[in-house]
């Protein structure tokens, strides 16, 4: 198995206020699967792709991903773990606005023994003429397209999703989930997409719903699409 | 309804309190020493014009080679339409071959009065009064046994005396002595029982009524050169006079005071401008983090105007909270230490505050107008971007504009360093520009007490003779080792240069060896050529100091001597050139000469040449220490406030970076270097800068301001010095902002943003 997630529990605030936005989640993962995680607003999924990226700490359970324990990481051993494994992708983008296309993405190559090649992946990315703008010059799409290029120049073992297309149009989501699926293939990446759209999770190969911070069904997607097929 | 933003105000300052203190704090102190400074300055000045009538001052004073009598004395008064007071003095031989010279207190009844500072006035002919600087200066207390030539005395008293304001021994000297000059006043009986032998006849003079500067300065220029003629015709002569517009030891003290004021408000109104910048800067780069929220509150109909008195709120009540605190304290404290610090520099008479409405205004509603005006203008330009823009977060670079190509074959490090660079622009502008204050004030802290150093060997390096004595008459002098030459002082600029007239130089001599003279030309040392930028081959012209005249000289030749401003022509041309008897011997020595003191006009010895440098190092240590102190902390602050404004722009980046898998080390090198590199390069520029302002402002200034040379020199271990400074405050800096980028939140962070 190439990823184990046991019994994952997370709290925020104290007292009156206190909410479990995590309570016991547990799933498995083989390697080069796509899952998407699914769940409407407050379900705990970005929560829960933030403890597996290693950005925030449970409070109970445990991440492994090969032969790395997530849990009971130093922050120096997380950023070694993000480092050497993951790619990220957010829905708002997170770029350098004062760095290039080119220079955005090479924030990843920076970070990998064997990058992928540059050149080859603007083109994948459809970004080769624009490598040479900023951040604010760009459409939200060509943005995004960008943030995926930085998270899987490294060529990670696991690409994760926070609502990728979550500030795109229909059309432009529709580019993006390809691009996900083409990398998916090309690399043989594993990928985890955290999203409330349910046309979405229709691509993956399982779907993990989430609710109240718990697992409502853990299924293997019999009808899986291919993202050129979504009906966005 | 009240604006509903405000409500954030005080979270906001919680959350920005470390920025908030180092600012109010950078402001106050500032803001205090300018208060400080005015009140005080101002109090001392007023104290000082009242001073003059209080203590019946002299208009100015004369000496002759001999006494006058009383009919003498009479007859000046009645051609000259003054009131003449025979103020003679004798200078006596203190402790450590210190200079002591003694009044009779009687004299100074009706002009040059006495204010008592500790102690009594002496009473019996075994009391002395002292300088209160002097005492200070040599730890003398009241009651201390203290000797004069032969005999021990009971200090009874420490005293100032307004006409020695500063205690400069001669007014030709370039910087006063209150380290081994006083000013003493012994009773009738007293003063009677010393030697004769050094007395100068001395007469202090009034006008009946005031006259204005013009007026005075024609009057001095005609009771001068009669008095010249008149006391030549009775076989007389004047030795010197002096109106008080140009004593220094009456005047050096309140140009001194008047000049630091200005001096002080320039610097504040700089160090508060630069604030006002930064503040600027750190609400820029808020405004860029919250574009967001700014886009979607004007899009809902927030005007400008309004936003705008949100972010100017907090930097007004800051600069005026540091206009108040910093007025509180110039008032309890920094007055107190700063009137201390002329006290420590000047023999001036005890004080009284004067609170002034001008120090407080001109100390908070400046500042306040300068921040709202720096801010208002820089804030204004970042807020006329579309709401919409706002809301896409395009703040910095609009669309269109081409962005700077970086070649990929540079190190992809390099080139995101290049663009943080680029990115923060107006902040490494405020960086360079506030670096180079702080490296004027560093530099010029560290500068002086080496430039003192060298001055002060240079001029032991370079004496003439141990002793250079100057005859009232031309005696012979029985000294194998004494050569004579003639002297005559003429003025120059500030100065009143010696002029000397020699036969004998190269082998023929023993103390002017390397002089060479050409007939017909002079020859100057090297201070004047310095000061004065004199050059072989070029005429001057020199006057007279008593009777107007002028004269021209050609330089031929420069004479590598430090001290003094002398000039050196052929005893034949000078005889020539001056006449017979206007002028006195000089006689070069290795031991004091053994001729009858009455005929002695003055002694200079290595102890006189090299006053200045110990005065300047005594009364100016504290101030140079202030300097460096103040400069090093402004560096680190600086860099501080500027770094921090890197870091906080660019903190979602930083948690991206982090969320990448970057190492704090690797974010360090990409955020935290670029500002140590312009750290580096800005006090590199800045460090040969301000070198060569200081050294321009010196070769102005100073030939302005000050008589006699002092080079400006720059110790060569001030560069590495300064460069280590500023990396030391830039470190230190580095470690704080290492600590706050480890401590960004991640998720937090990119969920904010």
């Amino acid at each position: 198995m190439f990823i184990e997630i046991e019994g994952i529990k997370k709290d925020f605030g104290s007292g009156d206020s206190l909410t479990h936005a995590l309570s016991g989640v547990s799933f498995k993962m083989e390697k080069g699967e796509m899952v998407v995680l699914l769940g409407p607003s407050g379900s705990g999924k970005s929560t829960l792709l933030n403890i597996i990226g290693g950005i925030e700490a449970a409070d109970g359970g445990s991440v492994t991903i090969g032969r790395d324990q997530v849990h009971g990481m130093t922050e120096k051993e997380r950023t070694l773990y993000r480092r050497n494994h993951l790619g990220y992708v957010f829905q708002s983008y997170n770029l350098i606005p004062n760095l290039t296309v080119r220079e955005n993405i090479e924030t990843g190559a920076y970070l990998s023994k064997s990058p992928l090649d540059l050149d080859e992946l603007l083109e994948v990315l459809g970004l080769t003429r624009h490598q040479t703008k900023i951040p604010s010059q760009l459409s939200g799409g060509q943005q995004q397209r960008t943030s995926i290029g930085r998270a899987v120049i490294k060529n990670p073992d696991l690409l994760l999703c926070d609502e990728p297309t979550g500030a795109l149009d229909s059309e432009t989501s529709g580019q993006i989930l390809e691009l996900i699926e083409k990398v998916k293939e090309k690399y043989g990446t594993s990928v985890i997409m955290v999203t409330h759209n349910e046309i979405i999770a229709q691509m993956a190969d399982r779907i993990i719903r989430l609710k109240d911070g718990r697992i409502l069904s853990d299924e293997k997607n019999e009808n899986k699409k291919k993202a050129g097929e979504l009906a966005l | 309804m009240k604006n509903p933003l405000y409500k954030r105000l005080g979270r906001e300052l919680w959350h920005d309190l470390p920025r908030y203190i180092v600012i109010f704090l950078f402001m106050a102190l500032p803001i205090a020493l300018c208060a400080g400074y005015m009140i005080g300055n101002d109090s001392m000045i007023r104290t000082y014009n009242e001073a003059i009538e209080k203590y019946n001052l002299e208009d100015g004073h004369f000496q002759t080679l001999f006494s006058l009598d009383e009919e003498g004395t009479e007859q000046i008064e009645k051609e000259e339409n003054l009131d003449v007071f025979p103020l003679f003095y004798k200078e006596e031989t203190g402790k450590d071959g210190h200079t002591v010279r003694v009044y009779d207190l009687s004299d100074r009844e009706e002009i040059n009065q006495v204010c008592l500072h500790k102690g009594d006035l002496p009473a019996s002919s075994d009391e002395i009064a002292l300088d209160r600087l002097y005492c200070e200066n040599n730890e003398i207390e009241v009651g201390d046994s203290f000797r004069v030539g032969s005999r021990t005395l009971r200090v009874s008293g420490t005293i100032s005396v307004f006409d020695y304001s500063c205690l400069f021994k001669r007014n030709t000297d370039t910087m006063f002595n209150a380290q081994s000059f006083t000013v003493a006043l012994m009773s009738k009986e007293g003063y009677a029982a010393l030697s004769t032998e050094n007395e100068v006849f001395n007469y202090a003079f009034r006008f009946p009524e005031r006259l204005t500067e013009e007026k005075a300065h024609e009057r001095n220029l005609e009771i001068r050169k009669n008095l010249y003629a008149s006391l030549i015709a009775k076989g007389n002569m004047l030795s010197d006079y002096l109106a008080v517009e140009d004593n220094q030891a009456v005047q050096f003290s309140i140009i001194d005071i008047e000049g630091d004021l200005t001096m002080m408000l320039i610097f504040g109104i700089l160090i508060v401008g630069g604030l006002a910048f930064v503040f600027a800067l750190s609400i820029k780069s808020q405004i860029e983090n919250e574009a967001g929220s700014i886009g979607t509150l004007k899009a809902l109909g927030y005007k400008n105007g309004e936003l705008l008195a949100h972010y100017l709120l907090l930097p007004t009540a800051t600069t005026l909270l540091a206009g108040v605190v910093g007025n509180i304290l110039a008032y309890t404290v920094l007055k107190e230490y700063l009137v201390g610090l002329y006290y420590h520099s000047y023999s001036l008479p005890t004080y009284t505050t004067f609170y002034n409405a001008k120090a407080l205004i001109f100390t908070t509603v400046i500042p306040i107008l300068l921040v709202l005006g720096i801010n208002l203008f820089i804030l204004l330009r970042s807020l006329r971007i579309p709401a919409l823009e706002f809301l896409r977060g395009n703040l910095r670079v609009r669309r269109g504009r081409k962005v700077k190509k970086l070649g990929t074959g540079m190190p992809f490090m390099t080139r995101f360093r290049l663009r943080v660079i680029g990115q923060n622009k107006g902040t490494y502008v405020a960086l360079f520009f506030g670096t180079f204050f702080a490296c004027v004030i560093l530099m010029f802290g560290l500068m002086m007490s080496p430039l003192l150093e060298r001055y002060k060997q240079q001029v032991t390096d370079s004496l003439l003779a141990p002793y250079q004595t100057v005859l009232k008459a031309d005696v012979p002098v029985e000294d194998r080792t004494a050569e004579k030459v003639y002297m005559t002082q003429l003025q120059y600029g500030l100065d009143d240069i010696m002029v000397l007239g020699v036969e004998k130089t190269g082998a023929d001599s023993r103390y002017f060896g390397n002089l060479k003279l050409s007939d017909g030309k002079v020859t100057v040392n090297r201070p004047i050529k310095e000061k004065y930028g004199l050059k072989a081959g070029e005429a001057f012209e020199m006057k007279e100091k008593y009777e107007g005249g002028t004269y021209r000289f050609t330089v031929s030749d420069v004479f590598v001597n430090d001290g003094s401003l002398m000039v050196f022509m052929p005893l034949d041309d000078f005889r020539e050139t001056f006449g017979e008897g206007e002028y006195l011997p000089m006689v070069f020595s290795q031991q004091k000469l053994s001729v009858d003191g009455a005929l002695v006009y003055k002694t200079v010895t290595l102890a006189d040449l090299t006053a200045a440098s110990d005065q300047l190092t005594s009364s100016m240590g504290d101030v140079f220490r202030l300097f460096t102190l103040f400069s090093v902390i402004l560096f680190a602050l600086l860099i501080y406030l500027l770094a921090k404004i890197v870091i906080e722009r660019n903190a979602r980046q930083i948690a991206m970076m982090k969320i990448l898998g970057y190492k704090v080390r690797e974010i360090n090198r990409a955020y935290n270097l670029p500002t140590g590199i312009m750290v580096m390069i800005s006090l590199g520029i800045n460090t040969v800068l301000c070198r060569y302002l200081i050294e321009l402002l010196w070769r102005i200034i100073v030939p302005m301001r000050m008589r006699g040379w002092l080079d400006c020199y720059f110790a060569p271990y001030l560069f590495p010095l300064i460069a280590a400074l500023g990396l030391l405050s830039y470190l230190a800096v580095y470690g704080i902002e290492s600590r706050k980028i480890a401590r960004i939140p991640l998720s937090r962070t990119l969920k904010e943003g």
